[in-house]
C-alpha cells in the first residue's frame, strides 16, 4: 500500500488551521454519546484528549498501565512549556516559534504541522491556568517566563522544576472530572496488547488486565494512541521504567506505518552510570551548563586521579576548545557527541563500568570563585542536592560528573495532518506520533505538542472522521476480536512456557547496550549493519531462553516486561534500518560518515523526506515509503556553532 | 555491603501474607534501594521463584508509584526522599531491614509490596478539579494572581500521590493528601467558585473510602517526599466547617 | 437538621466537635483551678466561693455545660478511635514514630485517666453533698447542704495516698491538655505559621498553669502550708 495523502492544507500557512477547522465535519451534540472512542495512554496527550472528548460528550474509554492515570511519564518533565504569548515583549510571535521549531528540527518536519502547533500553543497556557496549574509568577501577579534551550526569546512557562507534573495534574484533574461525570471510563493497570482492525478500520483494542491477567477486548468507533516514545529501546534512558513501544509497535504490525524511528534525542547532562546494576538514568537540567565548565583530563593516565590532583594545565575544556563561540552552551547533540568522543578516547572519568569510564566533569569551581557560593547555591542548590542524593558527592567539593542519555524520541507512528495513521480510525498523539519535531526537538516543546494534540487538534479531526461513519454496529464477539485475544493469550503462554535460563532484564540490557553503541549518539553503516545482524539472533535466543516465573493469571511484572522487551527486539531492527538508510546527519541522527570536521552534514537533495516504514510480516524486510517535505516559509540552512 | 531483608510476601488480595528472609551479600553503596531489589529479583527469578512485586516507574521521585515501609518508616530513613531515590549508602553493612507494604483498609494489598491506591483517584473525582471545559479559558494573564498565593498553591500541588502520608499516619488518615489537593485549588482565584462544594465533597469521599481521621501527629509531613505541610489540613478543616455549617445548602451537597 | 447529623458523622466534623468540647473543658479546668487557688487566701474566701457555686442556677448550668461537653468529647473520641482501628485492620510489624510525640500518641490513654480522675474527684468532694450519698473522703463536712470546700479539700489532700493520686492524675491531665490544646487549634483551622507558634506557646502556658496550679494546691495541703 502506498503512503496515503498527508492531507496538508494548501494556501497561506497562517490561515491553514482556521480554514481546516471550518471545512471539517462536525458531529451533532446529541449523537456524540453514541460514538465510542478509545484513548490509550494517560499522559499529557492521552489525558487531555480523553478529558476533552468526554467534555464534548463522546463515550470515552481511557487505558493506562500504571495504577492511576496521574503517573504517566509526562509527569517527569522538568523544564517548561513554550508558548508564543510574547508576554515579555521581546519579539516573539507565533511565526517566530514556528520558525525556531522548524529550524531546530533540522528541516525534517512539516511546516503546516509546526505552524499549527505554534498557533495553539497560546491556548494551552490559557487552558492550563484556568485549570489551576500554578505556573511561576512575577510579584505583580502575572505569569513569568524564561528563556530555555538557547532560545533568543523568553517564551517558556514553568512551574519550578516540575512543569510536566503540574500540567499533567491539570489534565488529570480534567480527566477525573469526566470520569465522575460518567463520560470517560478509566481502565488503569490495563495494557493494550493489540489493535483490532475490522474492514480496514481501527475498531478496538485487546488488553490484558495487569492484576488478574484477564485478556479482553474493547470495541470503539475510533482509537487514539498517546502511548509515548521508545527511548527505552536503549534500556538505560531518562524514561520511566514502564515506557515502551508495545502499543505503537503492535499497531504498526496491524498496518500503521512507523516514521523516522532513527530520530532520537540524547540529553547531554544526565548522571552517569554507576554500575552494571544501573536501572535508569536521571536527567539534570541543562541550565547547569550556563555556569559549569565541562572538562576531562588531557592524559588518560590521569582519569583515575581525584580531580583536585589534576593541574589546570592538564585539563581539556574540550567544548570551549572545539566551539569557542558557544563553548559549554553548545547545542544538545553537539555537547553529547563531544562527551562520547572524549570517553571513547579513554579520557572519561568516574567509576569504570564494564571496563570503560563514561563521564565528564561539569565543574562549578570557577563559578563559585566568580559569583560566590551563595549565588551558585541560589541558582542550582536544588539540582546540587538532587545530584548529591544520587551520587553521594558534594558538587561544591568535587566536580559533578555528567554523561549523555537517551531522553526523547522524535520518530513515531506516521500520521497525516489530521493526526490519523495509515489505518483509518487510528489516531496517534503526542510523543507517539512523528509529526512536529523533525530530526530534533527543541527544549520545552514536548509538553506543548502533547497538549496541543490532545486539547486542540484531535477533538476536531476525530469529529471529522466520526461524522463520516455510523456508530457501533460491532461487538467483541466479532472474529477479529476473538482472533486478537487468542493471539495475545497464545503469546503470553508461549513466553511463560519457555522457562529458559536468562532473565528478561538481561536481554533488555544486552539489546540496549548494543543500540546505544551503534544506534545512539553516533552511527555508522558498519555498526548498524553488525547490529542488524545481531538483533535477530538475540531475538531468537530470547524466544528460546528467557525465563519468566509465575503465571499469566496474576500480577506478574516479569511477564509485563517480557512482552515489552519482545517488542523492542523487533522494533530495534526497523530503527537501525532507518538509521542505516538515512545516509546523512541531521538533528539527533549523526552518521559518522557524513560530517564536516565534526559538524553534521545534512543531505537535503536526497533526504528531505520523512521515512515511513511498512510492516510486511515476520522475517520480511519492511517497505520504505517517502513523504517529501517542502519548505515554503523557512528555507533550509546549515547549522554552525563554531 | 551485606543486607538482611525481611520482605512481606503476599500472593494476592485475599491471600495470607508473611515475611520472608533474603540475604543480599553483594550490595553496592551506590545502588538505589530499588536497584538492590532488582538484583535480588534477578537472583530469585533465576532460581525459578517468583520475584518480589513492588511498584515503581520514573525512578526519579516524581511519579509517586514507588513506596513501602522500611523499618517502620514510609520510604525509609532519609527525609524528603522517595524509595527510588534512596541509596544504599543510607544503611550500614549488615543492617537488617523490614519491608512492608502500605497498610490501610483503603489501600488493599494487591501483591507483595504493591497496594491499590485508586481511593485517591476517587477523592479527586469528588471535586479535585476546576470545572473548565477545554476552549472556555480566558486569556491567561487576564487575572493577576498574588505570587505568594501561587507559590503556596504550588507547595501543595507538589503532592505526588504516593500514599506515604496514609501509610505513616497512626490513624491511616488521608488528610494530608486530601488537604493538599484542596489547598492547591482553594488558594487560587480560579478555585474560588467551587471552593465550598469541593471542600465538602472531598472530605466526605475521604471518609467513604475508609481512611482514618487526623489527630495532628504530623508523622505524615515528616515522611512526605515533597514536604507538604500539615497546615493544609487545618485549612481543610476550616473549609469543611464553612461548607457544611456556615453556608447555605448547595445543589449536590450532603445537606438535606 | 440533617446537616448537623452529617457533620457529626464525618471525621472532620467529629474532630471539630471533640475540639470545641475540648476547648470548653479546658476552660472549665482553668477556671476550676483558679477558683481553687483561693485555698491560699483562706477558708472564708473559699467557702464563700463554694457556696456561690452551690446556688442551684449556677450549679446546674455549670453541670449541664460540663456534662454535655464531656459526653460529646468522649463519644466523639470513641468514634474516632474506632474509625482509626477500622482504617488499619492489619498493623505493621515495625512502625517508628517520625514526628508524633509521646503525648500525641497517648491521648487515648491519658483521656481515660483524666476521666477516672474526674469521677474520683466527684466522689471525693461533690457526691457527699447529696443526701444519702457517700463521699470518698476521710471526713466530709457540710452545713445545710453546702459543703465546706476549704476543709474538705485540705483534709483530703493532707493524706499522702490522695495527694499522690492527685499529683499523678494532674501529670496525665498535663499530657492530655498539651497535645489537646495545640491540636484543637489546628483542628479548628488555624494554619498560619505565626498563629500556630502562638498556639503552641499558649498551649504550653495553659498546661503549665493548670497543672502547676493544681499541684501547688495539692503540695500546699500535703505539707500543711494552708
Amino acid at each position: 500500500m502506498s503512503l496515503p495523502p498527508n492531507k496538508l492544507p494548501t494556501g497561506p500557512i497562517q490561515q491553514a488551521w482556521t480554514e481546516r477547522k471550518f471545512s471539517m465535519k462536525l458531529v451533532n451534540p446529541a449523537n456524540r454519546r453514541k460514538y465510542t472512542v478509545i484513548v490509550v495512554g494517560s499522559g499529557l496527550a492521552g489525558a487531555s484528549a480523553a478529558a476533552t472528548l468526554g467534555e464534548l460528550g463522546y463515550n470515552v474509554h481511557c487505558f493506562c498501565f500504571q495504577d492511576t492515570p496521574r503517573r504517566a511519564h509526562s509527569i517527569a518533565a522538568q523544564g517548561g512549556i513554550n508558548a508564543a504569548k510574547n508576554y515579555q515583549n521581546d519579539g516573539d510571535s507565533v511565526y517566530r516559534l514556528f520558525y525556531d521549531t522548524v529550524k531546530g528540527g533540522d528541516f525534517r518536519s512539516r511546516e503546516a504541522n509546526v505552524y499549527r502547533l505554534s498557533e495553539v500553543s497560546v491556548n494551552i497556557i490559557d487552558q492550563a491556568v484556568a485549570q489551576g496549574v500554578p505556573f511561576a509568577r512575577e510579584y505583580g501577579g502575572l505569569l513569568a517566563n524564561r528563556s530555555f534551550g538557547g532560545a533568543q526569546v523568553s517564551r517558556t512557562f514553568y512551574a519550578r522544576g516540575q512543569t510536566g507534573q503540574q500540567l499533567l495534574l491539570g489534565a488529570y484533574s480534567a480527566l477525573e472530572r469526566q470520569i465522575a461525570r460518567g463520560t470517560v471510563t478509566m481502565h488503569p493497570r490495563t495494557e493494550m496488547l493489540d489493535l483490532v482492525v475490522v474492514d480496514g478500520r481501527a475498531r478496538g483494542i485487546t488488553v490484558r488486565d495487569l492484576e488478574s491477567g484477564k485478556v479482553s477486548s474493547y470495541v470503539a468507533d475510533a482509537v487514539a494512541l498517546g502511548t509515548g516514545g521508545y527511548a527505552n529501546v536503549f534500556y538505560l534512558s531518562t524514561n520511566a521504567k514502564g515506557c515502551n513501544v508495545t502499543a505503537t509497535w503492535r499497531a504498526h504490525k496491524r498496518g500503521a506505518y512507523f516514521a523516522n524511528p532513527c530520530f532520537t534525542q540524547i540529553h547531554p547532562t544526565c548522571i552517569p552510570v554507576a554500575g552494571s546494576y544501573q536501572s535508569k538514568l536521571t536527567l539534570m537540567s541543562e541550565s547547569l551548563r550556563n555556569d559549569g565548565r565541562v572538562w576531562v583530563p588531557k592524559d588518560p593516565e590521569d582519569c583515575g586521579k581525584h580531580p583536585s590532583e589534576i593541574a589546570e594545565g592538564d585539563r581539556d575544556y574540550y567544548l570551549e576548545r572545539k566551539y569557542p563561540s558557544f563553548g559549554n552552551l553548545s547545542p544538545r547533540d553537539i555537547a553529547s557527541r563531544a562527551a562520547k568522543e572524549a570517553c571513547d578516547d579513554g579520557r572519561g572519568v568516574g567509576p569504570s563500568v564494564e571496563g570503560v569510564r563514561r563521564g565528564v566533569y561539569l565543574d562549578f569551581a570557577d563559578a563559585v570563585k566568580r559569583l560566590g557560593k551563595p549565588a551558585v547555591s541560589e541558582k542550582y542548590g536544588n539540582l546540587f542536592e538532587m545530584y548529591q542524593r544520587i551520587t553521594g558527592e558534594d558538587p561544591y567539593e568535587v566536580p559533578m560528573r555528567m554523561y549523555p542519555a537517551p531522553h526523547y524520541t522524535m520518530g513515531g507512528l506516521w500520521v497525516d495532518y489530521q493526526l490519523q495513521s495509515t489505518i483509518p480510525g487510528l489516531f496517534v498523539i503526542g510523543e507517539a506520533n512523528f509529526s512536529d519535531h523533525g530530526a530534533n526537538r527543541l527544549g520545552a516543546s514536548a509538553l506543548m505538542q502533547g497538549l496541543a494534540d490532545g486539547y486542540f487538534v484531535l477533538p476536531f479531526t476525530l469529529a471529522d472522521y466520526l461524522a463520516g461513519m455510523k456508530p457501533g454496529g460491532l461487538d467483541s464477539t466479532h472474529a477479529a476480536f476473538k482472533d486478537a485475544e487468542r493471539e495475545v493469550a497464545q503469546r503470553t503462554n508461549t513466553l511463560l512456557n519457555i522457562k529458559g535460563k536468562r532473565t528478561v532484564d538481561s536481554f533488555h540490557r544486552e539489546l540496549g547496550l548494543m543500540m546505544w553503541d551503534t544506534c545512539g549518539m553516533a552511527r555508522t553503516d558498519e555498526g548498524l549493519s553488525a547490529t542488524l545482524k545481531r538483533i535477530p539472533e538475540l531475538r531468537e535466543e530470547f524466544w528460546k531462553n528467557v525465563t519468566i516465573s509465575g503465571s499469566g493469571a496474576e500480577l506478574n511484572q516479569s511477564l509485563e516486561k517480557a512482552g515489552r522487551v519482545a517488542d523492542f527486539l523487533e522494533f530495534a531492527e526497523v530503527m537501525c534500518l532507518d538509521a542505516r538508510t538515512r545516509a546523512e546527519s541531521c538533528g539527533g541522527h549523526f552518521r559518522t560518515e557524513f560530517q564536516d570536521q565534526g559538524e553534521a552534514q545534512r543531505n537535503d537533495a536526497e533526504y528531505t523526506h520523512a521515512s515511513a516504514w511498512e510492516y510486511t510480516g515476520a522475517g520480511n524486510a519492511p517497505n520504505l515509503h517517502k513523504e517529501p517535505l517542502t519548505f515554503t516559509y523557512v528555507k533550509p540552512v546549515t547549522r554552525s556553532y563554531k | 555491603m551485606r543486607m538482611k531483608l525481611n520482605v512481606w510476601r503476599q500472593n494476592g488480595r485475599d491471600a495470607k501474607g508473611a515475611f520472608q528472609k533474603y540475604d543480599c551479600p553483594d550490595v553496592s553503596e551506590h545502588m538505589s534501594f530499588l536497584e538492590m531489589l532488582d538484583v535480588l529479583n534477578e537472583r530469585i527469578e533465576s532460581e525459578g521463584q517468583d520475584p518480589i512485586a513492588f511498584e515503581h516507574d520514573c525512578r526519579e521521585g516524581i511519579c509517586g508509584s514507588c513506596g513501602f515501609m522500611i523499618n517502620g518508616a514510609a520510604h525509609g530513613p532519609q527525609p524528603r526522599t522517595t524509595v527510588c531515590q534512596l541509596h544504599m549508602r543510607s544503611f550500614k553493612d549488615g543492617d537488617e531491614l523490614w519491608l512492608e507494604p502500605w497498610r490501610a483498609k483503603a489501600f488493599p494489598v494487591v501483591r507483595d509490596l504493591v497496594v491499590d491506591r485508586t481511593a485517591f483517584d476517587r477523592i479527586v473525582q469528588a471535586g479535585g478539579y476546576i470545572s473548565t471545559n477545554t476552549g472556555s479559558a480566558p486569556e491567561a494573564n487576564a487575572a493577576p494572581i498574588r505570587k505568594d498565593s501561587a507559590d503556596k498553591s504550588f507547595d501543595a500541588a507538589a503532592c505526588i500521590g504516593c500514599g506515604a502520608c496514609v501509610a505513616m499516619c497512626p490513624n491511616a488518615s488521608a488528610s494530608l493528601f486530601t488537604a493538599a489537593k484542596l489547598a492547591h485549588l482553594n488558594l487560587l482565584p480560579q478555585g474560588q467558585p467551587e471552593r465550598l462544594i469541593r471542600s465538602e465533597k472531598m472530605v466526605v469521599q475521604m471518609d467513604v473510602e475508609g481512611f482514618g481521621h487526623c489527630t495532628n501527629h504530623s508523622d505524615c509531613e515528616a515522611v512526605c517526599p515533597k514536604g507538604i505541610s500539615v497546615t493544609n489540613i487545618a485549612m481543610m478543616n476550616l473549609g469543611y466547617v464553612q461548607a457544611t455549617l456556615l453556608s447555605s445548602p448547595r445543589e449536590g451537597s450532603t445537606d438535606d | 437538621m440533617n446537616f448537623l447529623l452529617s457533620f457529626w458523622r464525618s471525621t472532620v466534623g467529629t474532630k471539630v466537635v471533640v475540639a470545641v468540647t475540648g476547648l470548653m473543658l479546658l476552660g472549665f479546668t482553668l477556671f476550676h483551678m483558679i477558683g481553687n487557688l483561693q485555698v491560699f487566701t483562706g477558708a472564708e474566701d473559699m467557702n464563700a466561693y463554694g457556696a456561690f457555686l452551690h446556688k442551684p442556677e449556677v450549679l446546674w448550668a455549670g453541670r449541664c455545660v460540663v456534662a454535655t461537653s464531656m459526653i460529646l468529647h468522649i463519644t466523639g473520641t470513641v468514634r474516632l478511635v474506632r474509625a482509626s482501628a477500622d482504617a488499619r485492620p492489619q498493623g505493621y510489624a515495625k512502625w517508628k514514630a517520625q514526628a508524633s510525640t509521646f503525648y500525641s500518641r497517648t491521648m487515648k490513654f491519658s483521656g481515660p485517666i483524666v476521666l477516672i480522675y474526674f469521677v474520683v474527684h466527684l466522689l471525693n468532694l461533690t457526691t457527699g453533698a447529696e443526701p444519702g450519698h457517700i463521699a470518698l473522703h476521710p471526713n466530709y463536712l457540710q452545713t445545710d447542704g453546702v459543703p465546706k470546700a476549704f476543709e474538705n479539700l485540705t483534709l483530703l489532700l493532707a493524706t499522702p495516698p490522695w495527694a499522690t493520686f492527685y499529683i499523678v492524675a494532674n501529670l496525665a491531665l498535663g499530657l492530655h491538655l498539651f497535645h489537646g490544646a495545640y491540636s484543637l487549634a489546628k483542628t479548628l483551622g488555624l494554619s498560619g505559621a505565626r498563629q500556630l507558634r502562638l498556639a503552641r506557646v499558649l498551649a504550653s502556658v495553659l498546661t503549665a498553669t493548670i497543672v502547676g496550679g493544681n499541684i501547688a494546691i495539692t503540695l500546699a495541703c500535703l505539707l500543711r502550708l494552708v
